[in-house]
């Protein structure tokens, strides 16, 4: 019995591997097009980069890394790789203000938190704009 | 594609070399601590109490009024002071752990190497050896329940709230804290006042200057005759029965013919030998490494009080302003406890569960310092191996200890602590020196502070003033029934050679026995047999005006007491200016002629008027009407700028800032030739007093008279106001000394900076190269009207409204009211629990 069931299995496993590697290449064309969508017209554009901007803010609220992750994503939902660094550019000005809501009363002494303040003010720009460079090796 | 493959590889090598730097730099711990968002500075930004604490010892509510100070109310005093230590340590955490780690030598442990010698100095002191033994004694009496609810309630903040930001900047959380922690504050507080190596530093400065110079420069006695208890004092105050006449006695007489001896030793001290050579504790190095520990320059105090014959509401006024190291937050912290025992509102220390100087419904207490030596130095004889001391004529081995000193990101260090029978053993560079120090045993202090918040008059103060053994203190008291009261607290010891009482300002030679305290156990329980006792100490009670600012006692004292007074600039305008009030003459004093009130005395704490240009600028502007005309004229229009100043340190007046540059070169070209010979360095000059009461003789001025010194120093102040661009003294005397401890690392800690007034010598006093200054002001009524201010706020939370909030009313002195009252709303409240 467990002759047969594995050459059965070896055989079927065979046929789904070629099915399987047919629908990755239907899959990745999807993506493709789905990406393509995403940097050329504006409705897809504008959810995709609202999602990116969504993910990257949650990473950053985890991690520093997650101003890169945000930066890449937004970078990614760009057309080219200089608009991938304005996007970048715009999550981290996102990413600031987001910040400033989060400290409440207290944003007017991070200001005053020299030099802080300008550490802070750096990686939430050259973060993002580092990662969304990634935009460019496509 | 060449070119894409090169474009891709550049970015790539781009993004790795981006993330690698601020992967595996010191960019990734920046990052972890500041980045947005995810920065872990920015947890602390957004601290807010918990409404509602659940307390072992029962209810109470805590309300912060609109200055930030934490106002706490219990049926139960245990209840009311677990809210005390939450409060405090919401508000002050951080500054309780730098101390403690500071006081245990635990410093580096979370700074690494750099304070590694700061530890090891603490931990060869041993303060926690004596905070516990204190503690052990505590914990038997009503103070040692409280003191335990207030450890529980700073361990409540510890364990559920969040830290403060620097909590979150050296990434660690602090130890539980205990009721032995609070005792090392009182052991910090104690040293930090009466902490004092200055035999040593004569003795390093006699063996190099010559005998004369040494003496005109240390002088042991100041000449003037302003002491705390001047001939009017003595004249009308009342004494304690038992306390003898300190205005006719003779200090070495008076003392008694006991003999000396050690608890554990014997009292033999003729079969002693005399073997020790009191130079050996002599040294440059081991004098430097100690003088780092000492009191900060400028440590001092002014207090006053004018009974109800002199005042507009027949209450008596007690003003007080301590002139400790100013610092972000400042050292001292507000706050009020309302029970059925007490209602008390004032300063107290971060770790310190009860108010130290404040005020409750029946008085008011303050504390300058008195400049007491209570603290001696023993040199020894001590075998090849440095493991035996000779004493009681026998080779005795070192009491020996173990101690690891742990460094971050460093190698720990294991040093050995070593014991004598009269207390830590002190070493540098070859140099020895036994340290007895008062503070060294079971103190009774907690208790003592503990009872004056219940006090209920002027006998009930005195009564506890009994248990107050250390620090030296000038306590000044006025009651609401219009009592007044000044004692010096704290032990006193009585040192005698061969049965002759004699002063402490020498080295001992410890194996000879010499100048043991009776009565003293280091690191046990003392029973003081041997110090002064209470009644014989220096006090006045019912005084109708007296004043303190560091100066001289008395002139003629019971007992030896010290020698290091301040120079009595402060204290004789004190005394100048009350005595004007009261006999009504001026503008000075309240709306009744010879009467003060509330305002008077705080524009006496304000008052910026230097008696060193009385004493100095006839001199200094006689030579430059003798010296050459100088080419560009410059001297002659500093003469006319002095000669038309007001005396007065203001922030706005060119003609201080000329004087006090020029006091300051004055001294240093005095004695700078002989010091750089001696290779005697800045930490050695002179004070003021001393420089502007040398004689012309005197031989620092063989080589250019004092005149000469006088023109010379003019030109260097206004060689060096033109380098730095100053045009009046606020630009030179500024709050910059006012510092965090991460000042260099986290500049932003630090207060804005801004222009003062007053001066090392001025009753308003600030010293700009110490950052000494007025740690804390109030003037209170008992009874009545009662105002206060810190310089900077009452909260240490870098992010709190409170912070510095305090500091621009500080630098005009507009106190707020001390009002033991607030409609507030309540910010926790504590429930009934055991979570």
């Amino acid at each position: 019995m467990t002759g047969p069931d594995s050459s059965d299995s070896d055989a079927s496993g065979g046929a789904s591997g070629a099915a399987g590697s047919s629908a990755t290449d239907t899959l990745t064309n999807r993506s493709a097009v789905a990406l393509e969508r995403v940097r050329t017209e504006p409705g897809p554009h504008v959810a995709a980069v609202a999602v990116a901007v969504a993910l990257g803010l949650l990473a950053s609220w985890l991690h520093w890394a997650g101003l890169l992750v945000g930066g890449a994503l937004v970078g990614f939902t760009a057309p080219s790789l200089p608009r991938a660094v304005v996007g970048g550019l715009g999550f981290g000005a996102v990413a600031l203000v987001v910040f400033a809501l989060s400290l409440g009363d207290a944003t007017l002494t991070v200001l005053e938190m020299t030099p802080v303040v300008y550490l802070v003010v750096a990686s939430a720009f050259g973060l993002p704009v580092l990662g969304s460079l990634a935009r460019g090796l496509e | 594609m060449p070119s894409d493959t090169t474009r891709r590889g550049v970015i790539a090598g781009a993004l790795a070399a981006g993330i690698g730097g601020l992967t595996f730099t010191g960019a990734r711990e920046l990052l972890e601590q500041f980045a947005p968002l995810s920065g872990r500075a920015w947890d602390a930004a957004d601290r807010t109490p918990s409404s509602t604490v659940e307390s072992p010892y029962g209810e109470a509510t805590l309300r912060f009024d609109a200055d930030g100070v934490p106002h706490v109310e219990a049926d139960d005093e245990a209840a009311a002071y677990f809210a005390v230590g939450y409060a405090q340590a919401f508000d002050r955490l951080f500054q309780l752990d730098l101390q403690r780690r500071v006081m245990r030598g635990q410093l580096s442990e979370v700074v690494g190497e750099a304070t590694l010698e700061d530890d090891e100095f603490h931990a060869r002191m041993d303060f926690a050896g004596a905070a516990e033994a204190t503690w052990e004694h505590v914990a038997e009496t009503p103070a040692g329940r409280l003191v335990e609810a207030y450890a529980d309630g700073v361990n409540r903040v510890i364990e559920t709230e969040q830290l403060p930001l620097e909590f979150e900047l050296l990434d660690y959380e602090p130890r539980e804290w205990t009721p032995v922690d609070s005792m090392l504050m009182e052991k910090q507080i104690s040293w930090d006042l009466t902490g004092n190596f200055g035999e040593l530093r004569t003795a390093l400065v006699a063996d190099r200057l010559d005998e004369g110079v040494a003496e005109d420069l240390y002088p042991e006695r100041m000449d003037h005759d302003v002491p705390i208890l001047r001939e009017e004092v003595l004249e009308s105050a009342e004494r304690l029965d038992g306390g003898g006449d300190e205005a006719n006695t003779d200090a070495a007489d008076a003392s008694g013919a006991t003999t000396a001896s050690i608890e554990g030793g014997s009292s033999q001290s003729d079969e002693r030998e005399r073997g020790a050579d009191p130079d050996a504790a002599v040294g440059a190095g081991l004098t430097r490494w100690l003088s780092k520990y000492e009191s900060p320059t400028g440590v001092g105090s002014n207090s006053w009080v004018v009974s109800g014959e002199h005042t507009e509401s027949g209450l008596p006024i007690v003003a007080y302003d301590p002139h400790l190291t100013l610092m972000a937050p400042p050292l001292w912290y507000e706050q009020r406890v309302e029970t059925p025992e007490r209602s008390v509102r004032g300063a107290t220390f971060p770790g310190v569960p009860f108010v130290i100087a404040g005020a409750n419904d029946a008085g008011t207490w303050s504390f300058t310092n008195v400049g007491a030596d209570v603290l001696d130095c023993y040199a020894y004889e001590i075998d090849d191996d440095g493991e035996r001391y000779r004493y009681d004529g026998e080779w005795r081995e070192f009491e020996t200890e173990l101690r690891t000193l742990d460094v971050a990101g460093g190698d720990d260090r294991d040093i050995t602590l070593r014991k004598t029978v009269h207390g830590p053993l002190l070493e540098r560079e070859g140099r020895t020196v036994g340290v007895a120090w008062t503070g060294h045993t079971a103190t009774r202090t907690t208790e003592a502070i503990e009872e004056y918040g219940r006090s209920e008059g002027l006998e009930d103060l005195l009564e506890s003033t009994r248990k107050f053994d250390l620090p030296t203190q000038n306590l000044v008291y006025a009651d609401a029934d219009g009592r007044t009261l000044y004692y010096a607290t704290g032990k006193l010891p009585i040192r005698e050679i061969d049965g002759e009482a004699v002063a402490g300002n020498r080295i001992f030679d410890g194996s000879a026995g010499e100048g043991e305290w009776e009565g003293f156990t280091p690191f046990g329980e003392s029973s003081w047999d041997g110090f002064v006792p209470f009644a014989e100490k220096p006090h006045a009670i019912d005084a109708n005006v007296l004043a303190t600012a560091n100066q001289r006692v008395v002139d003629d004292p019971e007992h030896y007491v010290g020698v290091d007074y301040a120079a009595p600039y402060r204290g004789a305008r004190i005394y100048d200016r009350l005595d004007a009030a009261l006999e009504g003459a001026g503008d000075d004093g309240g709306d009744a002629p010879g009467s003060t009130d509330l305002e008077f005395h705080r524009k006496l704490q304000a008052d910026a008027y230097d008696l060193r240009a009385d004493q100095l600028l006839p001199e200094l502007l006689a030579a430059l009407a003798d010296a050459d005309a100088d080419t560009d004229g410059r001297l002659e229009d500093a003469a006319a700028t002095l000669e038309g100043w007001d005396r007065g340190m203001d922030r706005d007046s060119e003609g201080a800032l000329v004087f006090a540059r020029w006091m300051d070169h004055f001294r240093r070209l005095t004695v700078e030739p002989q010091f750089a010979d001696a290779d005697l360095d800045e930490s050695h000059y002179p004070g003021d007093w001393a420089v502007a009461t040398l004689d012309d003789d005197s031989d620092l001025y063989d080589d250019r008279s004092r005149a000469e010194t006088m023109v010379a120093a003019l030109e260097a102040a206004l060689e060096e106001l033109d380098d730095e661009g100053w045009e009046r003294y606020g630009d030179w005397n500024t709050t910059r000394a006012i510092e965090h401890p991460f000042a260099v690392e986290a500049p932003f800690f630090d207060y804005d900076e801004r222009p003062l007034d007053g001066s090392r010598a001025t009753v308003n006093n600030y010293r700009v190269a110490s950052g000494v200054g007025a740690s804390w002001r109030m003037v209170v009524e008992p009874g009545g009207d009662a105002t206060a201010i810190l310089p900077g706020g009452n909260s240490g939370d870098y992010f709190s409204a409170h912070y510095g909030d305090q500091l621009d009313r500080w630098i005009e002195n507009e106190q707020k009211p001390m009002e033991r009252e607030t409609d507030a709303d309540v910010a926790v409240e504590f429930t009934e629990g055991s979570s």
